[in-house]
C-alpha cells in the first residue's frame, strides 16, 4: 500500500513540473549563437579559390559565373550536412555559418544561388525562441 | 409550443443528469481530462491544436466528428448484422447501471427498492456483450481480447459483489435513495474502508484502467475486442469504456462518498454529486500515467487472493458494525 501511495505522490509531484515540449514552429529551440547552422557566402570577401567545392564531402557546392565575371559558390542546402569543412577550408572567411539549423522548404528546390545567399534568407519565419 | 410529454422528474433524470446529456458530457470531459492530466504528469502539453485558448478542450469533440464522418467498414466474412448491432448493444448495456442509481433526491430514472443490486448485476452482465462483440468480429486479436476480458471479469466480479454486499449489509437496504440517506452522519468510505478499496480496484479492473489494462493492451493485441471497428461503431464500442466508468463511478459515489449529501434539494444535490463524481474519477484517469501493465496471471492473482481477502474482510467488518450499532 505504501508503494502505491509513493507512486501517486510522484505523479502528483510531476503534475507541477514545467513542460519540456517545444511547440514548434510557434516556439523554436535556442541553440545559442555559435551553432553550425546553414552556411552563407559573403561575396565581398570571396576570392573564388574553389577550395570549398573541393573539400565538400556531400558535393553540395557548385560554382557559378556571376555578373561581375567571378565565380561564386552556390550551396544546395538539401545536400549540405552542416559539417563546416568548407568554412574551415575557406582562406578568407567568406563562408560563414548562420545561427539557423531549422528551415522548412515550400518546394523541393533547396538550391541557393550565390545571389540568393544572404543571412536574411534563412531567418525563421515565425516563432519565438524557447529556452529549453 | 408546449412540450408534448409531461416533464416528470424521472424524465429529466433520464435526459439530463444522470442520463444522456451528462453521459455524453462525461465522455468528452473524461477523454480530454485523461489526455491532459497524463500529459501534464509526463511534462508535455496534451491536445492543444484544436482550441488553444481553452486548452484543447474541443479536441475530443473534433475527434468524434472526424470519426462520425469516416468510412464505416463492415467486413464481408462476418455476420454483418451482428457486427453492426453489438457495439450499440454494448454501449446501451454499459449505460444501463445509471438507470437504477439516484443522483439527487428525486433524480432517479427507474426507482426500485433493489436499485443498487440491480445496477451491479447489469454492470456484470456487460462482459457478455463484450465477448459477443469480440466473437462477431471474427478476428485473431478480438478473440484474444475477449478471452482476456473473461479472465479479468472472473478476477473482479466476486470481490465487487462482496464489497457491494458489505455496504448493503451495513445500510440494511439496497434502495438507492435510502443508501445515501443512511450515510448522513458518516460516509461509507469511513465506515468501511476495506469495502471501498475492494470496490475501487474492482472498478479499475472493470473499466480496464491501467494496471489492469489487459484486454486492450496495445502492444500485444491491437485494441483487444474493439480492433475491427471504425467510425461510429468505434465511438460506440470504445466510448463504452468511459460510459462504464461513468456508471460505476456514480454507483461508487452513491455507496461510499455519501451521494448528494450534505445538500438536500435536487439542484444543489446534483451539483454535489457531480463534484464527488469528478473526485472519484480523477485517480482513475491519473492512474494511466503511473502504473505499468500487469501480466494476466498477476491480475488474476491479485483478484483471487488479496482483493478477495479484502472484500471478505469488508463483509466481516460490516457484520461487526451491524452487531455493535444495530441502527
Amino acid at each position: 500500500m505504501s508503494v502505491h501511495l509513493k507512486l501517486f505522490t510522484v505523479a502528483v509531484k510531476n503534475l507541477f513540473e514545467r513542460r519540456w515540449t517545444v511547440r514548434w514552429p510557434e516556439e523554436r529551440r535556442d541553440y545559442g549563437e555559435r551553432v553550425r547552422g546553414f552556411i552563407v557566402n559573403d561575396k565581398s570577401k570571396c576570392i573564388s579559390c574553389q577550395l570549398c567545392e573541393a573539400v565538400c564531402p556531400a558535393k553540395a557546392i557548385k560554382f557559378h559565373l556571376e555578373e561581375d565575371g567571378k565565380r561564386y559558390p552556390g550551396i544546395d542546402w538539401g545536400r549540405c550536412i552542416l559539417c563546416g569543412y568548407c568554412v574551415d577550408a575557406c582562406p578568407t572567411g567568406s563562408l560563414q555559418h548562420t545561427a539557423h539549423v531549422e528551415i522548412t522548404w515550400r518546394s523541393l528546390d533547396t538550391y541557393r544561388r550565390p545571389r540568393e545567399m544572404t543571412p536574411e534568407a534563412v531567418k525563421a519565419e515565425r516563432g519565438t525562441a524557447a529556452l529549453v | 409550443m408546449a412540450f408534448p410529454i409531461p416533464l416528470t422528474p424521472d424524465l429529466i433524470a433520464a435526459l439530463v443528469f444522470p442520463g444522456i446529456l451528462a453521459l455524453f458530457g462525461f465522455l468528452v470531459v473524461a477523454i480530454w481530462g485523461e489526455r491532459k492530466l497524463v500529459a501534464k504528469v509526463q511534462w508535455r502539453y496534451g491536445p492543444l491544436y484544436v482550441s488553444k485558448q481553452i486548452g484543447g478542450f474541443l479536441q475530443p469533440i473534433a475527434d468524434l466528428v472526424k470519426l462520425l464522418f469516416s468510412e464505416l467498414v463492415i467486413p464481408r466474412h462476418t455476420n454483418r448484422f451482428l457486427f453492426a448491432a453489438t457495439p450499440v448493444l454494448l454501449f446501451a448495456a454499459e449505460a444501463l447501471p445509471v438507470v437504477f442509481i439516484a443522483a439527487a433526491p428525486g433524480l432517479v430514472i427507474l426507482y426500485s427498492q433493489y436499485g443498487v443490486v440491480l445496477a451491479v448485476v447489469v454492470w456484470l452482465l456487460v462482459a457478455v456483450f463484450l465477448v459477443a462483440m469480440a466473437w462477431t468480429e471474427a478476428d485473431k486479436w478480438t478473440y484474444i481480447g475477449a478471452v482476456r476480458e473473461i479472465l479479468l471479469t472472473a478476477a473482479y466480479e466476486v470481490p465487487l459483489l462482496l464489497s457491494v454486499l458489505a455496504m448493503v449489509m451495513l445500510y440494511n437496504t439496497a434502495d438507492p435513495l435510502k443508501v445515501v440517506e443512511s450515510q448522513s452522519w458518516l460516509w461509507g468510505i469511513i465506515l468501511n474502508p476495506l469495502a471501498f478499496i475492494a470496490f475501487y480496484i474492482s472498478v479499475m479492473m472493470s473499466t480496464t484502467r491501467f494496471p489492469f489494462e489487459i484486454p486492450e493492451a496495445e502492444p500485444e493485441v491491437v485494441l483487444g475486442p474493439y480492433t475491427e471497428y471504425g467510425s461510429t461503431l468505434f465511438i460506440l464500442s470504445f466510448g463504452g469504456i468511459y460510459v462504464k466508468m461513468y456508471a460505476t463511478s456514480l454507483l461508487g459515489v452513491a455507496l461510499f462518498l455519501g451521494g448528494w449529501l450534505p445538500a438536500a434539494d435536487t439542484v444543489t444535490g446534483a451539483a454535489v454529486t457531480a463534484l464527488k463524481l469528478a473526485a472519484f474519477v480523477l485517480p482513475l484517469i491519473l492512474v494511466r500515467a503511473i502504473y505499468p501493465r500487469y501480466r494476466i496471471d498477476q491480475a488474476l492473482r491479485v483478484g483471487w487472493t488479496k482483493l478477495l481477502a479484502i472484500s471478505l474482510g469488508a463483509v466481516a467488518l460490516s457484520a461487526l458494525l451491524r452487531a455493535v450499532w444495530p441502527s
